[in-house]
């Protein structure tokens, strides 16, 4: 501001009247307070304030100066302002302010600054009471619009800077909506500030409500860095609190280092172009507004391109807050990514570490391996150099649990030998032995748990080495060795971790050996020591079939009716021991009852029906057969129409045999009356049951079989019916030439019984129909999945048969016959199985050209197979055709012969065929 | 939404006086302002007024020696623009018609204006304003001067494809985006259609295999394709938790996946989220009836029908 727009005229600055005073050394008063002015003037403020204050010390006592000394207080106030000299400012400013002739506007810009002066000396309630009545006069300086917005950010930074934050935060947001409506640059600054005071003031839920609503429109927030700074921050206090979600809220709303670096620059670069347009558009007051967003993004910037480790520390708070909340995978990928981006350092180091710790929490062994790979790789010879042991050793674990058991080894050996002095050496020697117990490594195993207990005597895990060490003897069939041993580790280790397991373990191996009546006294000295162990049951199981073998038969049926129904396999077990201990004492009302009690509690049991049968027996064993009968219906009746009880089936297979031969009529009659009411009553479920039942009673192939298969075909449903009645309703579709339908039935089996045993005849059900309507690649395929999925199967030659049909068909012969060969050279093949592979061998060497060869196969069949007539008879024809073809017309005559000859075959069409031959070759007269 | 910057600029412009003015900035520095009253593609023609109201004088400017024009606001603009997603259709429509020849000039706005248009369009609930939206993001993507809306206009095409039912269209463009670009949104955008994909994929696998767990073959295929969508899905959430639709989006299809493959407790541990970190998104998805479904089948599993 100019001296002449001040109305300070220095021509009037010393008295005419009075004696000039006399010059101070070199320089007038006058040309002292010119030079002054001048420098002001020339906004060369460090002179000018110099000058000044030289001129007043030098002439403070001339009388003539006094007036001007006291007219240039302003001029004097508004340097110091401008050096930031506001201690010595502020009497200055204090005394401009109190003098009426000082000009409205100077008043105006002193009134501001006197705020400052009083703020930057720490009188902050006085700075608070300049800057409101400034703003309190804001009407009267409208051009000072923007200085009265800043006033009143200064007045909260005052609360601020007085430690008052509480004050400060509701000051801000009481002003917020009206500086929003008035100023968007100062409600951009008030939002950093207000975070601020809400975060110092503790008061941290509503600073977490400020910054949800914030970001709701966060391009408004021009000084974006400090906020999202200010919200980390926010975030670190909530996971110190262990508020995970709020943490979580504040941490997953702040950008990367490079995305903030980016849009700022971008802010940067928008602003410094929209300040252009301003300028050519003559905008000045938005100049100033724009101009100072420019400077304090600029600022910001600079400040943060130098913080190197944002990332890292946003990353791993985020990380914890989802670890607080028991949300492994997400904490996983939080540090898998960050990992990948950061350079090798030792927060990396640590990170990586608990990130395989996470992958292991959620199972995802392979993403824990590759963690740890990754971690050898970057940080192994470096920054992570201290916990490389730690992560090898989780790398082997990770391994283990994912069944890699050689690899696990190896990894652990690796760890024991490379960092044999690190606290997981030991644990790495332990996992060892229990891998090579998973790999059935059973010596080395024992072995290597002796030698852990030798070279690390002590440590933690001898316990475990000494306990598992007789394990490895037990697993290895070596009870006497298992015993001791275990006995040994009883004696050593009083507070053992294992001491019921050995216990139990001991009187285990006194059983293997047959030493029952010393089983017997261990096993119950086991079960009273420790009562509600793990092996409880199979315990009372072993020591109930201890006690029979003694002769203790009350005392045996004792134990196992106390083992527990939450033991599946060994309750069911113990019952039927029970039952089997009742029928050694031929108390068969008891056994009746007993077994009978099975039904009722547990018909979903796989041992339904063997219950059934044992009920059943009693009957017959008391001579009353038809009530033995009689107990397998009511069974059906009243268990039959419960789809999930597939032993039902096997009731009708034990009711069959019941019936036998003779009483064949009469079982199918009470078959189709239970269907008949089963279809009455809506249960169809024992319709399909009793149709089914039917389909096997009646003869292959009759009217009546067919028509209960088709009846139990409309009522099956693969879903929740028993697989082995869903594949015999396939098969029944497939017999009657209806493809289509039964595919779908034999799919919707495998679809619905994954592990059903009768998923092969699925598989080989598909691939004939395959076969038949043309598709062998489809048909391959499913023998493929056949042999894959059901390995085990007692189809295997049927698939084989079958694989070498379609590749037969496809021409290739060759492919064929070694399918056919294969099957051949399994030793547990049929004779029938055998038979057919000879015969089909046969057809396809024949097919090849090869028709000597194909001789000798096909007289190998009706030589060692005589009693499949069927294949016998077609192979003495297929030969003798081939030996014709040969132009061994005799050969070929003598085979004819010797068909026609063979008694068995008599009225077969191959014999006819024959003599037809026989007779053309002019030979029929032999036959 | 309008930055602070942005809302000053407005306000600015329609404070001044100089607001009708048209600024053109020059390749060697300076500006100047006046009424362009022809642009092609030689270049333009500026009224420029004389000092002293002494009326004007129209200056010729070669394409050559334009860095950027900054075109005076049209009457009605600042509103539409202001309004966002409320602005009326047609008004808006005929804007960009007026706009839409300026699309390749720095620094127009026309792009801004369609991209505008695209949103409302597609927030209509008629496929025709789909079809619409799809051929304007169309031209803006291949004709804005800025990179940015062109990406911008990209996300908003793959958008109204997904919407008239082209996903399948969509997925291969949406993989090449994945590879090359850095733009968040776009890239979230492209990312979540390739994870539907797989999703119905995890859906239909499911299906064919209601047994899959105790199906040795199908149960690592299914396992191997859950976790790679639970990565994918918790993407968002996780690196753009900004992304409010998205991060939203990314949880209710993270707990979908859950629950499809029947872990009920983490299901419901992703809609907690969705509730407790995105409260506004959450009324979009239908939690509370995920939540009943879960306890259902919950129900189911303890006591399961014969």
């Amino acid at each position: 501001m100019g001296l002449a727009a001040s109305g300070i005229a220095i021509s009037g600055l010393v008295a005419q009247e009075d004696p000039a005073p006399a010059p101070a050394a070199g320089r007038t008063a006058g040309e002292l307070l010119g030079d002054a002015r001048a420098a002001f003037e020339a906004a060369d403020f460090e002179a000018a304030d110099a000058l000044f204050t030289e001129f007043v010390e030098t002439y403070r006592d001339e009388p003539q100066v006094a007036a001007a000394i006291e007219e240039i207080k302003v001029l004097r106030a508004l340097a110091k302002l401008r050096l930031k000299k506001f201690a010595a400012a502020l009497p200055l400013v204090d005394a401009s302010l109190a003098d009426p002739d000082t000009p409205p506007e100077v008043v105006d810009q002193l009134a501001f600054w006197r705020g400052l002066c009083l703020m930057q000396g720490a009188g902050y309630r006085a700075a608070q009471v300049a800057f409101g009545e400034f703003y309190r006069d804001r009407k009267t300086r409208p051009e000072q619009r923007s200085r009265c917005h800043e006033a009143l950010l200064l007045f909260a930074a005052c609360d601020t800077l007085a430690g008052r934050h509480a004050d400060a935060a509701d000051f801000l947001s009481w002003q917020m909506p009206r500086l929003r409506r008035e100023s968007a640059e100062a409600a951009a600054r008030a939002t950093v500030m207000l975070l601020y005071s809400l975060l110092e003031g503790g008061r941290l839920d509503a600073a977490l409500s400020f910054v949800l609503e914030q970001y709701g429109d966060i391009a408004s927030v021009t000084q974006l860095v400090s906020f999202q700074s200010l919200t980390l921050e926010l975030g670190s206090r909530f996971l110190d609190a262990g508020e995970y979600h709020k943490a979580i809220a504040c941490l997953q709303r702040v950008w990367k280092r490079d995305r903030l670096l980016e849009h700022q620059r971008e802010r940067l670069a928008d602003l410094e172009a929209k300040l252009e347009i301003l300028r050519a558009r003559g905008l000045e007051d938005f100049v100033f507004q724009y101009d100072g967003m420019r400077r304090r993004v600029a600022s910001e910037l600079e400040g943060f391109v130098g913080v190197a480790d944002f990332d890292a520390a946003l990353r791993l708070r985020l990380a914890s807050a989802f670890q607080g909340l028991g949300r492994y995978r997400e904490a996983a990928l939080v540090l898998e990514d960050m990992l990948e981006t950061m350079e090798p350092s030792e927060t990396v180091a640590g990170a990586t570490v608990t990130l395989i710790q996470c992958w292991m929490e959620v199972g995802r062994w392979p993403r824990a391996v590759a963690a740890a790979d990754t971690f050898v790789e970057r940080l192994g010879e470096g920054a992570g150099a201290a916990q490389l042991p730690v992560v090898s050793f989780l790398k082997g674990r990770a391994l283990h649990s994912a069944g890699e058991n050689v690899q696990a080894l190896e990894v652990f050996r690796d760890v024991y030998r490379r960092f044999p002095d690190s606290p997981v050496a030991g644990n790495a020697l332990f996992m060892q032995g229990i891998v090579l117990l998973a790999l059935e490594r059973n010596d080395e195993g024992i072995a290597l748990f002796r030698d852990m207990r030798r070279e690390l005597p002590g440590h933690p895990l001898g316990d475990d080495a000494f306990y598992w060490q007789g394990m490895g003897h037990s697993f290895a069939g070596d009870h006497t060795l298992a015993r001791e041993h275990l006995g040994e580790y009883l004696e050593a280790y009083p507070e053992g971790r294992y001491r019921p397991d050995a216990a139990f373990r001991r009187a285990f191996s006194l059983f293997s050996l047959a030493d029952y009546s010393a089983s017997n006294a261990e096993l119950t000295a086991y079960l009273e020591a420790y009562p509600g162990d793990a092996y409880n049951d199979e315990a009372r199981l072993l020591l109930g079939d201890g006690l029979l073998a003694t002769g203790a038969l009350d005392e045996g049926v004792a134990s196992y009716r106390a083992i527990a129904p939450s033991s599946t396999r060994f309750f069911e077990d113990g019952w039927f021991k029970v039952g089997k201990a009742l029928k050694l004492q031929k108390r068969y009302p008891e056994m009746r009852e007993h077994f009978t009690g099975f039904v009722d509690a547990h018909p979903s049991s796989r041992r339904m029906a063997e219950a059934v049968y044992w009920v059943g027996w009693t009957h017959g064993a008391e001579g009353h057969a038809e009530r033995a009968r009689q107990i397998y219906w009511e069974t059906i009746g009243a268990q039959g129409d419960r789809p999930a009880l597939f032993g039902v089936a096997d009731l009708f297979d034990g009711l069959r045999k019941l019936y036998g031969v003779e009483g064949r009529p009469a079982y199918r009659s009470r078959l189709a009356e239970l269907a008949r009411r089963a279809q009455g009553e809506g249960l169809p479920t024992l319709e399909l049951h009793a149709q089914w039942a039917a389909a096997e009673a009646w003869p292959e192939g009759s009217a009546e079989a067919r028509l209960a298969a088709g009846r139990a075909c409309e009522l099956v449903d693969p879903e929740l019916h028993n697989p082995r009645i869903v594949a015999d309703c396939a098969d029944g579709l497939y017999d009657r030439g209806e493809l289509e339908q039964a595919d779908a039935l034999y799919a919707e089996l495998r679809k619905w019984h994954p592990r059903a045993p009768e998923r092969d005849r699925a598989f080989l059900g598909r691939a004939r129909i395959a076969q038949r309507l043309g598709r062998p690649d489809e048909a391959l395929a499913l023998l493929a999945r056949f042999a894959e999925e059901t390995p085990f199967s007692l189809r295997v030659a049927e698939g084989k048969l079958l694989e070498s049909e379609v590749l037969a068909a496809r021409g290739q012969h060759e492919a064929g016959l070694a399918v056919l060969a294969d099957l051949l050279a399994d030793r547990s093949l049929s004779s029938g199985s055998k038979a057919e592979a000879l015969f089909r061998s046969a057809e396809l060497l024949a097919a090849s050209g090869e028709d000597l060869k194909a001789t000798a196969y096909f007289e190998r069949v009706y030589v060692a197979y005589g009693k499949y007539r069927g294949l016998v008879a077609q192979s003495y024809l297929r030969r003798g055709e081939l030996l014709d073809k040969l132009g061994r017309a005799g050969d070929a005559a003598e085979v004819y012969r010797e068909l026609v000859g063979r008694e068995e075959l008599k009225g077969m069409a191959e014999v006819v065929e024959a003599r037809r031959r026989l007779d053309e070759m002019g030979e029929g007269g032999d036959a | 939404m309008r930055s602070a910057a942005g809302a000053l600029l407005l306000s600015a412009v329609l404070a001044s006086p100089l607001a009708a003015q048209d600024v053109v900035r020059l390749v060697r520095g300076g500006a100047l302002s006046g009424e362009i009253v022809e642009v092609d593609d030689a270049g333009l023609r500026l009224r420029i007024s004389l000092a002293g109201g002494a009326g004007s004088s129209v200056r010729v400017i070669p394409a050559a020696q334009i860095k950027a024009i900054d075109f005076a606001p049209l009457p009605g603009e600042a509103e539409l623009l202001t309004a966002g997603e409320e602005a009326p259709k047609d008004e808006l429509t005929a804007l960009w018609a007026k706009k839409r020849k300026h699309l390749a000039l720095p620094n127009s706005n026309a792009g801004e204006v369609g991209l505008q248009l695209g949103e409302v369009l597609l927030n209509s609930p008629d496929p025709k304003d789909h079809a619409n939206a799809r051929n304007l993001y169309s031209i803006i993507e291949g004709g804005d001067w800025e990179p940015k809306r062109r990406a911008l206009a990209r996300r908003g095409r793959l958008n109204a494809q997904v919407r008239l039912g082209a996903a399948v269209d969509v997925i291969a463009e949406a993989r090449q985006i994945a590879d090359e670009s850095d733009d968040p949104e776009i890239l979230l955008e492209a990312k979540h259609v390739l994870a539907i994909a797989e999703y119905r994929k995890l859906d239909a696998l499911i299906g064919e295999n209601p047994k899959w767990r105790q199906d040795d073959l199908v149960r690592p295929e299914v396992e191997a394709l859950y976790h790679d969508l639970l990565d994918r899905f918790l993407h968002p959430f996780l690196f753009y938790g900004t992304e409010a639709a998205a991060a939203a989006r990314g949880l209710w299809y993270a707990g979908e996946t859950y629950r499809l493959i029947g872990e009920g407790a983490r299901a419901l541990e992703c809609y907690t989220d969705l509730e407790k970190l995105y409260p506004a998104a959450a009324e979009h998805y239908g939690i509370a009836a995920a939540r009943r479904k879960i306890s259902d089948q919950n129900d189911e599993d303890t006591h399961p029908k014969e």
